[in-house]
């Protein structure tokens, strides 16, 4: 290998990384714009496609149902764009993190931008927007099956399976007619094809998780592979009585026959579907939470201290705004109550408290985030200041040295423990 | 150990409710079968239908405005599936017509008699949905012109699934026997003689017949979600003139300008009542408190 060789290849890595660096900017922008764009007509979608007696019989109206599901899908969108983002941010120099972040950024939002923009809904440019999100989202998703930790395929054949997915994909959501696409494929082939390519990559990070990875690796990973595992089968699960009977989702039959049959069946087919609607975008939040749950406990990437502040500073203002926005309400309620008038007093009122409010919450929320993620730390300082308070209260040397046998035994567990103590003599 | 202990524990608890639920479902099941597969003897009374284009033009009418039997045969009432789904299993509206996949070019007079005044096929098993236990008390006379227009619709190809209920119907049928009119219809009872046709509230509450479905029996209401109104005295048509109703039943407004839901309550097809059956059916309301 010449001198020149190898200063070229970095360099085009570099640039191949830059151009990566900016096409997950773009792709992000244009998840975010779709999405938003999107929302009034995906509301107005969920309203007119649901049996308004049925609502109305499980005691929500219209409104309520609308809203509930709309947030429901932003929810899983904005965890996906905020986990992405944050790993783009801290490790966008590996590439393995950097198809982590698109395949998070374009898998959030596939449902929703399928329910927002269906088949021939909009125009075509639109359209061959939303099927570039999808089809980014699709291939990242299942390579991080293949590639999922280190970036390499093990075993060394199943790159096959991915190049020949990204193909199948191409003509699939950009072609969709061809003879090629997946999509005009009977549906038991194209159960088959899903099943084959997801069991092929389970079976590569099972193979990889046995025989490959260090016992660290696996105590990082551990969490990520589930998300990826549960990303994968479970939208299967809520879609197959979809593909197999779409008459599942037509629930409107004229009001004689409704009255006839009477509003139970009706009711709980839209409860099944309501559940089977929470289910799936829960079980979508595996994909991004079980990443955070590797970033948090198990240090994937040490990116955990971006992820613990996020956690805590998101916390503590939806905390604050819950609590402005009550008590704001109850303090005005109170003060019209006993005066007549205090929409003033009331605001100035909660804005002190929430001032008041603000660290001691923050402690609290981030004493809390700590023992569910850093047990380990928490513990140790848990420890030492119980250690210091008893120091505190004992005067005796060698209850203060057996009580410094135990905490160390207790938090650092070593095989075997003594002290030493100088002895200091008169004089010296 | 206590913690495997428990999971065997709780393995066993989930195994139970399974073993228990596929019990029920299979006892559910088997009960719905049996009474579907029950068959009904009925003495069928020989009925002449009539074929001049009176008769068809009433039946007609009958079919399309006072029985709503558009609502779920579909609008060339040619069937339509109304389930298809796991939970809910398959059920269709049968095609009424003679093309393929229907009725018309197989049933005789008597078939339709039994089918549609006794809810039972032409093998004497019994119908579901039909609204057989409102449809008995239809005269000799129309229900004559019902099946001479039925058997003069044009044919339609249109085969329709055949059923199989899931889970869910079979429970609504369990909750509901009237699902299945056959059972809850006095096939051998006296049945009172048509009203003649004439401005006056017996012939309106004749008219009425089909309403009683999302009305109530006694038109006044229903509390099930899209149920019909209270049309009683008193009820949600309080200071309503005869005027207003006939206007609101032509025009899908009320008086006060709000918006009939054509979904929720047919106003299209009963708008197309003659004035003297809409005014028949206002003087019956009058008589109810």
């Amino acid at each position: 290998m010449t001198a020149g060789q190898v200063s070229l290849a970095p360099s085009s890595i570099s640039k191949r990384l830059r151009a990566a660096r900016l096409a997950w900017v773009v792709v992000t922008v244009l998840v975010v714009v779709l999405v938003s764009l999107g929302v009034p007509g995906l509301y107005a979608r969920l309203i007119a496609g649901v049996d308004e007696r049925s609502v109305t019989d499980l005691g929500w109206s219209l409104a309520g149902y609308g809203s509930y599901l709309t947030g429901l899908y932003l929810l899983v969108v904005l965890a996906h764009l905020v986990i992405g983002t944050i790993v783009f941010w801290r490790r966008s120099d590996e590439g393995i993190a950097l198809a982590l972040a698109f395949a998070l950024v374009c898998n959030g939002a596939l449902l929703p931008l399928s329910l927002i923009y269906p088949t021939g809904s909009a125009s075509a440019t639109v359209q061959l927007l939303v099927g570039l999100v999808t089809y980014i989202g699709l291939v990242t998703g299942l390579s991080l099956l293949y590639l999922f930790p280190d970036g390499h395929f093990i075993p060394r054949w199943t790159r096959l399976m991915v190049i020949a997915w990204a193909g199948l994909l191409l003509f699939a959501i950009f072609l969709p007619r061809s003879a090629l696409s997946l999509a005009a494929w009977p549906i038991p082939l194209q159960l088959l094809v899903l099943v084959v390519w997801s069991g092929v990559g389970l079976f590569a990070q099972l193979h990889r998780y046995l025989e490959v990875s260090s016992p660290l690796q696996r105590q990082q990973t551990k969490w990520a592979i589930l998300g990826l595992v549960l990303a994968v089968l479970g939208p299967f699960g809520y879609f197959l009585p979809f593909v197999i009977l779409p008459a599942l989702s037509d629930p409107e039959v004229p009001n004689i026959l409704y009255q006839r049959i009477g509003p139970s069946l009706f009711t709980f087919s839209l409860l099944f579907r309501l559940s089977g609607l929470t289910g799936l975008n829960l079980a979508l939040l595996i994909f991004p939470a079980s990443f955070l749950v590797a970033i948090l406990r198990y240090r994937l990437w040490d990116i955990d201290v971006i992820i613990n502040r996020t956690l805590v500073y998101a916390a503590l203002t939806g905390s604050l705004a819950l609590v402005y926005l009550v008590g704001v309400a109850v303090l005005q309620g109170v003060f019209r109550g006993l005066t007549g008038q205090g929409d003033q007093i009331a605001i100035v009122a909660t804005t002190l408290g929430i001032a008041g409010m603000f660290n001691p919450l923050r402690r609290r929320i981030q004493a809390v985030i700590d023992r569910r993620f850093y047990r380990r730390r928490y513990d140790a300082a848990r420890a030492l200041a119980t250690f210091s308070g008893t120091v505190q209260e004992e005067v005796e040397l060698e209850d203060v040295s057996q009580a410094l046998l135990r905490v160390v035994e207790e938090t650092v567990q070593p095989l075997q423990t003594s002290i030493w103590l100088r002895d200091i003599g008169p004089g010296s | 150990m206590r913690i495997r202990r428990s999971i065997k524990y709780l393995l066993l608890l989930a195994a139970s409710l399974i073993a228990l639920l596929a019990l029920g479902v299979f006892f559910v099941n088997r009960s719905i079968e049996q009474r579907l597969a029950r068959t009904y003897e009925i003495p069928i009374e020989p009925m002449e239908v009539p074929s001049d284009p009176g008769a068809v033009a009433r039946g007609r009418h009958l079919v399309t405005t006072v029985f709503f039997c558009q609502e779920c045969h579909g609008e060339d009432l040619a069937g339509k599936p109304h389930f298809n789904d796991p939970l809910s299993g398959t059920v269709s509206a049968k095609n009424l017509t003679a093309g393929a996949g229907g009725v018309g070019g197989i049933f005789s007079d008597t078939d339709w008699v039994r089918a549609i005044r006794h809810g039972v096929d032409q093998e004497g098993h019994p119908l579901i949905e039909m609204p057989s236990n409102f449809y008995y008390y239809i005269g000799d006379t129309d229900l004559g012109a019902i099946i001479a227009f039925l058997k003069s619709l044009p044919p339609v190809d249109n085969e329709l699934p055949e059923r199989d209920l899931g889970l869910l119907y079979q429970l609504a049928i369990l909750s509901d026997p009237s699902l299945i009119p056959a059972e809850v219809i006095d096939h051998t009872g006296p049945r009172p003689p048509a009203p003649e046709p004439g401005v006056n509230a017996e012939y309106g509450k004749y008219l009425a017949t089909a309403c009683t479905i999302c009305h109530g029996p006694d038109l006044s209401g229903g509390s099930a979600a899209g149920a019909g109104l209270d049309l009683t005295g008193g009820g949600n048509l309080p200071d309503w003139t005869e005027a207003e109703f006939m206007h609101a039943l032509r025009t899908g407004q009320r008086p006060r300008g709000e918006d009939i839901d054509p979904n929720r309550m047919p106003w299209k097809r009963v708008g197309k009542l003659t004035d003297d059956e809409l005014r028949a059916i206002w003087l019956y309301l009058q008589t109810l408190q």
